[in-house]
């Protein structure tokens, strides 16, 4: 008798990601039950496209510039650690992530900490070097995994203009930046107009009135939406090449994909699940992307989307999975999958999307890709229902749409002088 | 509509639930108990994705229950499980793929936990898959030829990590005998004698469901107990107790080759049950050894080295472990000998504050996924101390008191007591022809 009361309300455990009202602001939460941290994403309108082609690096820049801000004499990353919390950033083609983890008891503390660092950020030299410096450590990690490598050369052969630009820049092109860059970037992008809040776990009013403080402090402005478009692909296959201080050589072809929004994502997700799988070889336990002949990596928080599929040469010979990759293409183009195929990675692609995001900020920056695409900010929830509906015809429809034309990155190990 | 009316909604449902659920003994709907065929399970719902851990902890040693143990001997059996088709339905491993879960086994000195992580609407499903799978276990040549070809390639990529080979050598200088003193990984020579039949008998034992403990977390509530299977006929009906672990005596520092300069250094600490001083333990870890927010880790940043600090909450006693690879060790060395020194006096109140606060702060975040957590209560159990748990009872529950009720003093005072009792040393050197 308890039972079915029970299963219905832990459904309830948490609550659907809704829009909150804190005024003027933009704050959009989904509070979980018996959560005993809060994650927030607070997203700007900041990206690499607002970069001039001179500034390769500077959105990142400033987002580190912001974190080793000082405040009362300690950098704002710092006082967050130890106020019980963490904060980091990511860098997107349209917008800059800080992703921030706290205890409830601390938030208030953490907000007027960052709050005081967006009014008043720490553009002086010494901090403008210290991230530059911060920044070159992360650089230095993307350049030594290939499938980072593969990515941002496709990125970069794939969107028009700095929005397909390095996500923290080159080393080289950090050294050009300083204290004014930083500065006149931070004051042009960085307005309350345009930035936005999602928040999951312990979110209560605390929470939210912590996110109206931080988002309050930024400048009142706002600017046109940055436009991010992709190029066009050419009747031929661009092929990119690079060396980097690896052990085996990955081959990467890049797609064009629908974003999150977009009706064909489901489908999309299903193509996934059958790549991912298809080159696979038998485990006991599941591998990690690593191990994997091919991993799919599907960039659809950003619109227009991409979808690259890596393969490593570790567990796969390239030229052979390049051929594996274009007959799977080639048959699903010409013709719809067959419907057992396409139940079977329905099911898989139903799971893995329910295991897409499981931590607070990541859960936060999910919502967070919804609200930028114009979206619901619980579409994420609706995704499970769109695989359900997914047909052949679906699948069809979207490898000819976006699977026949694409550019191939190869990173290969540097050769020995 | 306001946050704080729509918050307070969703939480005021989900408080009536948890309090409904949280009453142990409720007619069909305990969150702890007994399994139908023996052993214990314990099940925690939260909010958070739609997603479900279910896992089956076993106490069992990971090198076989011989006296001549086989080094890897559980990781190598509960992988052939999961790979082997069981006499109803798909395997295990197949299952996971299928619904594009994980699936994971891991092995510590005794203890091995298989967990599955699934969409919360196939929580039912993966717990029937998991205790149909390992409560009768069924072996077949096939899965375990996939299983010994994959505990292999484990091994083998474990090997690139430095700090674990040292790891692996303190446990073996710091013990004399016992489940801690057997190295976690077999080779493949050690691998090829194993027969088919020793693969069974230890699984049959060691998977047996009386000895079982079944952890669910994440979006679920008890009735996916009801697919349960009850095992075997014949089953032993009792669980294992923890096999006892022997300290060896006073030695010196070991020096060992390998591929770079490193060391190790290694303690028996608390046992689980002395709760604020293992707690104590976990503090120092974290305060001096954290990724990126250690102490020492801020220290020895730019020296280009790897180094691992933390306390592993045995049963009896706990061991706290340090190790480091790489980069200048000269450095790294100075930099944790000068932290050890200064941990045995207590912090002044405002840096033992805020490291207080970031210790909670972290064992939080590492907990926050059904998945993480329900690691932890695995261990836990499976250690001989559940309610321990850090998560168990929230900030109100034993472990995050014990973590709000360390003082600067008692910190010091723990540090000193064991630290200044006589450990293990390694110490590596570039093995002639090494690129060092």
């Amino acid at each position: 008798m308890m039972l079915p009361l029970l299963l219905a309300a832990t459904i309830a455990l948490s609550a659907a990601p809704h829009a909150v009202d804190i005024g003027t602001t933009k704050f959009y939460a989904q509070s979980d039950a018996g959560a005993q941290l809060v994650g927030i994403d607070l997203v700007v309108s900041a990206g690499t496209v607002r970069q001039t082609a001179s500034q390769n690096g500077l959105a990142a820049l400033a987002a580190q510039t912001l974190l080793f801000t000082k405040i009362d004499g300690t950098r704002l990353a710092d006082r967050i650690m130890a106020a019980g919390g963490s904060i980091d950033f990511a860098v997107d083609p349209g917008v800059v992530r800080f992703a921030l983890e706290v205890l409830p008891s601390a938030l208030p503390a953490v907000s007027a900490d960052l709050a005081r660092a967006i009014a008043a950020p720490d553009t002086t030299a010494a901090t403008v070097n210290a991230a530059r410096e911060a920044l070159g450590t992360r650089i230095d990690d993307d350049e030594r995994n290939p499938v980072t490598v593969g990515v941002e050369m496709l990125r970069n052969s794939y969107y028009r203009g700095t929005a397909g630009a390095p996500s923290y820049g080159t080393r080289a092109s950090l050294a050009g930046l300083g204290p004014g860059d930083v500065a006149g970037f931070i004051t042009a992008h960085y307005l309350r107009g345009d930035a936005f809040a999602t928040a999951t776990g312990n979110v209560d009013d605390a929470a939210a009135a912590a996110v109206n403080a931080v988002l309050g402090a930024f400048p009142l402005g706002s600017e046109a939406a940055p436009v991010l478009a992709a190029q066009a692909f050419g009747p031929q296959p661009k092929h990119l090449v690079t060396q980097r201080a690896i052990g085996v050589p990955f081959a990467l072809v890049g797609f064009a994909a629908p974003a999150m929004s977009d009706p064909d994502f489901a489908a999309m997700l299903v193509l996934r699940s059958l790549l991912n799988d298809i080159a696979a070889r038998q485990s006991t336990t599941t591998l990690a992307p690593f191990q994997r002949g091919i991993d799919v990596v599907y960039a659809y928080d950003v619109k227009p989307a991409a979808f690259t599929v890596a393969i490593n040469g570790s567990q796969l010979d390239p030229t052979a999975g390049l051929t594996v990759l274009g007959a799977i293409l080639k048959t699903a183009v010409m013709k719809p999958l067959a419907a057992d195929v396409v139940k079977r990675y329905k099911e898989t692609a139903r799971g893995e999307w329910a295991l897409e995001a499981m931590t607070l900020t990541d859960r936060a920056w999910l919502i967070g890709a919804a609200v930028n695409q114009g979206a619901n900010p619980d579409l994420a929830q609706s995704v499970t229902a769109a695989i359900d509906r997914v047909t052949p015809a679906d699948v069809q429809r979207l490898a000819k749409n976006y699977l026949q034309h694409y550019t191939v990155a190869l990173v290969l190990p540097r050769k020995r002088t | 509509m306001h946050v704080g009316a729509a918050v307070r909604a969703a939480l005021l449902g989900a408080a009536l639930v948890l309090s409904s659920v949280g009453a142990e003994g409720d007619a069909g709907a305990p969150l702890a108990g007994t399994l139908a065929g023996g052993g214990t399970y314990l099940i925690r719902p939260g909010g958070g994705a739609a997603v479900a851990a279910v896992a089956l902890w076993y106490r069992a040693p990971a090198g076989g229950f011989a006296t001549d143990a086989v080094p890897g001997l559980g990781r190598l059996a509960a992988n052939a499980v999961a790979a082997s088709k069981p006499v109803t339905g798909t395997a295990l491993s197949q299952f996971v793929r299928q619904v594009g879960g994980r699936l994971s086994v891991t092995a510590y000195p005794e203890s091995i936990a298989v967990s599955v992580l699934v969409p919360a609407d196939r929580a039912a499903d993966a717990v029937r898959a998991l205790t149909r799978s390992y409560f009768a276990p069924v072996l077949s040549d096939a899965g375990l030829a996939l299983a010994r070809s994959n505990v292999l390639e484990d091994g083998l990529i474990r090997g690139f990590d430095n700090n674990a080979a040292i790891t692996d050598a303190l446990y073996a200088s710091l013990f004399a005998s016992g489940p801690a003193k057997i190295p976690p990984f077999g080779s493949s020579s050690a691998f090829a004698t194993v027969t088919l039949d020793t693969v069974r008998s230890y699984a049959e034992r060691a998977f047996r469901p009386a000895n079982a403990m079944l952890i669910v977390t994440g979006a679920v509530d008890p009735s996916v107990l009801r697919t349960a299977l009850p095992g075997r006929d014949g089953a032993q009906a009792d669980a294992e107790t923890a096999a006892p672990e022997t300290l060896a005596a006073p030695a010196g520092p070991v020096a060992a080759p390998g591929p770079e300069r490193g060391f190790g250094l290694g303690w028996a600490g608390p046992p689980i049950a002395a709760e604020r001083e293992a707690t104590a333990f976990d503090f120092i870890a974290d305060y001096l050894f954290y990724p990126d927010t250690g102490s020492v880790q801020k220290a020895v940043r730019n020296s280009g080295s790897s180094l691992v600090g933390t306390f592993v909450t045995y049963h009896d006693p706990g061991v706290f472990l340090l190790t480091s690879a790489g980069g200048d060790q000269a450095a790294v060395h100075a930099a944790v000998a000068a932290a050890l020194v200064a941990i045995r006096r207590p912090l002044d109140a405002a840096t033992f504050a805020a490291a207080q606060r970031q210790f909670v702060y972290h064992i939080l975040s590492d907990a926050e996924t059904p998945s993480a957590l329900a690691d932890t209560y695995g261990w836990y159990a499976v250690e001989g101390n559940p309610g321990y748990a850090p998560g168990e009872g929230g900030t109100a529950g034993r472990y995050l008191s014990a973590a709000a009720g360390l003082t600067p003093e008692f910190v010091a005072a723990t540090a000193a007591k064991y630290l200044d009792r006589p450990g293990a040393a390694i110490n590596i050197e570039p093995a002639a022809g090494s690129p060092q």
